[in-house]
């Protein structure tokens, strides 16, 4: 038996063995969010859903704002709409990955009115359920680890070993994912886009705008604040997409503009007439027009920078 | 629980450690521990059914008893029909109840009458065909007084619901696995390093193989009215490997579980795709279930002794009915039907025993005529699997017709690298294919060779094993 034992705890070392190598090396390849929770605290953070997560690039912010002022590197800490909305247990994660003696971080709040809903199943913000609760980044206690057994214990569905030998998408370790094998072909590009809309359609009609859940967004705005910059953006979509959220949520810019008025907190809209930015399935923008978007942001952020400084002088 | 899931990589060692170090002394209380474990792992699905295995075999148990004790063997029958009734009624009720009414009532509508068909709404307790065959081989074992009947209830409990073999089989005899848990069990150090290289052979069957496969089976059978010819080759093909990959590799891995606990659980796979003829196919497909049909239905049917017509009756009954146990829809029918077709030459010219060995025993490689066999049987079990796949006859006839067309001849437009896969599978299988599973490897004797191996195989399930799927045969 004894012999027995020390055989399988040799097995198991080896097996532990690869797969440390494979997440310290390879994490990007094999978890789209494994890069998040083992990289160092942040001191400035882009939040929000898919959107942001593949559209802003921190590599393009923190080249952008070197010597500016601004407490560096940004980490893209953004997820899938399948695993967060704003909401309690999503500030609680990011204030956890939040180094806490920044002053001087930025902060981007990616938003958009599907990520302030309450959803059609096991979701009830407003009586403290949270589908998201079970799912990363919520389930995550130690989210500045590497290796990060407790993401790869927790989370182990997520993993696709094999991302390692395709290598067509990696999350690289300042958490922005990079889709590198994207079609060509734009028939593909034009049904991908059909089914967003669909899904964002159904959406539409199967769940509620969430005070609990835009409260959340209040509140983390204004403890960011404590910390750094904040901005609010809306990312550019495609116009069939845009007015399908319109539609569902006639007011949200007006809205997201009462968060800010008063506050030094500014909402910067890039859907409006001026939007030059194509997503490539309705939703993302592909990596090349993600980096020049990135730039875009950086402009807007340093001129309303330059009036929230003027504001508070002027206070 | 899944054997490819996390809750099971610490459901089993958990197990094993209560097992052997802590609750080793008294066999009663291990046993009581395996019982425990068996019914928090079928619970894990839901919970709810395990009323059904508990009071099966509450009746089967007391059935057991009750035949033995009479003498009477009027008394005998009426108390094995009533065990037969619950368990097939079970399975009646919960397995087949919708077809049957669902079919009467297209029979009628055929006819012109209408009728509306009533259904129950309930769902298939998952393995309810194995374990309720298992219990029925206790009860007739006893009957025919092979076997005495248990008066430990414990241990019976947990022969009928222990948890390596509860869910997809092998299905096993009372006569061989009860006894196992009326002794005590030693720890044997080959047996069970032997059974985790089963396990991580069955690992490694069901995610690199029949997962992988799987992706290109549900997108040919999906979307089969606009793939070319040589797509749906390659569907039919990955189905045979996915099906074999999923049902061997649950059963590798149940053998190679029980193993651990000091069990021996019979082969449940032998190679088949070696297979030189439908016959010697049969005796290494799902040996369990053939030899359960062959031992409780054919033989007392009257096997192969009567005539030419009794032969041809008693073989269709049994393709059938064993078509039918893997469930309710004609389709395992006709896929019984056929395999019954294939048979029935072998059995009439009286050559269906003609290859009892392995093939190529002791060579290297096939000779041209082992090729030639070996392939035919092979293409006879794709073109049979087609119906098995499928959701209904009309469309395993439209997806065959479609087969035969010069599109037949262009590139599949479906991923082909399982092929790649399945070639690792075949070759470990065929150096391997007089062993009881293709990780049989304690003869080699240098340390570093073996650990290599065990290390490639842990890296294909890692790298190349697609997303975990459920087991097919769950389903039946």
């Amino acid at each position: 038996m004894r012999k027995f034992i020390i055989r399988c705890l040799f097995f198991l070392f080896i097996v532990l063995a690869i797969i440390n190598v494979t997440l310290i090396y390879y994490g990007g390849y094999v978890d789209y969010y494994y890069n998040k929770f083992a990289s160092p605290p942040a001191k400035s953070m882009i939040i929000g859903d898919s959107r942001s997560f593949q559209g802003i690039q921190p590599v393009v912010m923190n080249t952008y704002f070197e010597n500016k002022g601004i407490e560096l590197p940004v980490l893209n800490y953004c997820f899938t709409i399948m695993d967060v909305s704003y909401g309690e247990p999503y500030t609680e994660s990011i204030l956890r990955k939040l180094d806490p003696n920044t002053k001087g971080g930025i902060f981007i709040l990616s938003v958009h009115p599907f990520v302030l809903s309450k959803r059609d199943q096991d979701d009830d913000p407003d009586h403290g359920i949270y589908f998201e609760t079970q799912k990363p980044p919520s389930n995550m206690s130690y989210v500045s680890m590497s290796p990060n057994f407790e993401y790869f214990f927790k989370n182990f569905d997520y993993f696709h070993f094999r991302g390692i030998l395709r290598k067509t998408s990696k999350t690289h370790m300042d958490g922005w994912l990079e889709e590198k094998n994207l079609p060509d072909d734009k028939n593909v590009l034009d049904s991908w886009k059909k089914r967003q809309l669909k899904l964002y359609g159904k959406y539409a009609t199967s769940w509620k705008k969430s005070t609990a859940r835009f409260n959340a967004l209040v509140s983390l705005s204004k403890q960011l604040k404590n910390h750094g910059k904040v901005f609010i953006v809306r990312l550019p979509i495609a116009k069939e997409l845009l007015k399908i959220e319109n539609d569902y949520w006639t007011d949200f810019d007006t809205d997201i503009r009462k968060i800010c008025d008063g506050k030094n907190i500014e909402y910067i809209n890039f859907n409006t007439d001026k939007n030059q930015f194509n997503t490539y399935d309705g939703v993302h923008l592909d990596k090349f027009l993600g980096a020049d978007f990135t730039k875009v942001l950086c402009d807007s952020i340093m001129s309303r920078s330059e009036l929230i400084n003027r504001k508070i002088i002027s206070k | 629980m899944l054997f490819n899931s996390f809750e099971y990589l610490i459901f089993l060692p958990t197990v094993f450690v209560l097992y052997w170090f802590v609750l080793n002394r008294n066999l009663k209380v291990q046993n009581f521990l395996l019982l425990t474990v068996s019914y928090v792992f079928y619970g894990w699905w839901d919970w709810r059914f395990l009323s059904l295995i508990l009071f099966s075999s509450v009746v089967d148990f007391f059935c057991g008893l009750a035949i033995a004790k009479t003498n009477n063997k009027k008394q005998k029958k009426i108390v094995l029909t009533l065990s037969m009734l619950v368990n097939l009624g079970f399975l009646g009720v919960f397995k087949y109840f919708n077809f049957f009414s669902e079919s009467m009532a297209e029979g009628f509508a055929s006819f012109g009458y209408t009728i509306d068909a009533l259904t129950l709404d309930i769902i298939l307790p998952v393995g309810i065909s194995f374990y309720t065959f298992q219990t029925m081989s206790y009860t007739i074992d006893i009957y025919r007084e092979k076997l005495k009947p248990s008066n430990d209830i414990i241990a019976f409990f947990a022969f009928v619901s222990f948890f390596p073999q509860l869910v997809a089989g092998p299905i096993e005899r009372a006569t061989n696995l009860l006894p196992q848990f009326y002794r005590k069990r030693k720890f044997d150090y080959a047996k069970a390093s032997d059974g985790l290289r089963q396990i991580l052979w069955g690992l490694f069957k069901k995610i690199v193989i029949a997962d992988n496969c799987a992706i290109v089976v549900n997108e040919v059978f999906d979307g089969y009215t606009t793939m070319n010819a040589s797509s749906l080759v390659i569907g039919a093909i990955f189905f045979a490997f996915q099906i074999y990959g999923d049902f061997s590799g649950y059963s590798d891995i149940a053998i190679g579980t029980s193993r651990l606990f000091g069990f021996n659980l019979k082969q449940n796979f032998a190679f088949p795709y070696f297979s030189r003829d439908i016959a010697e196919f049969w005796r290494r497909w799902h040996i369990s279930l053939s030899t359960w049909f062959r031992d409780y239905v054919y033989i007392p049917l009257g096997g192969s002794r009567g005539g030419i017509w009794m032969k041809i009756r008693n073989t269709f009954i049994i393709f059938v009915v064993s078509g039918f146990w893997h469930g309710a829809n004609w389709t395992f029918m006709v896929w019984g039907f056929l395999n019954a077709l294939y048979f029935l030459p072998l059995l009439l010219l009286d050559k269906n025993r003609t290859h009892t060995n392995v093939v190529a025993q002791g060579r290297l490689f096939f000779s041209l005529k082992e090729i030639l066999q070996v392939g035919i049987t092979f293409i006879l079990t794709i073109f049979a699997w087609i119906f098995f796949r499928a959701d209904s006859i009309a469309i395993a006839v439209k997806y065959i017709g479609a087969i035969f067309n010069r599109s037949l001849f262009t590139f599949p437009e479906v991923d082909i690298k399982p092929f790649l896969y399945i070639v690792v599978l075949l070759l470990i299988e065929w150096f391997q294919r007089e062993k009881q599973h293709g990780l049989e490897i304690s003869a080699i004797r240098i340390t570093p060779i073996r650990w290599s191996l065990y290390t490639f195989i842990f890296c294909m399930i890692l790298f190349l094993g697609a997303q975990s799927q459920s087991f097919i045969y769950f389903q039946f």
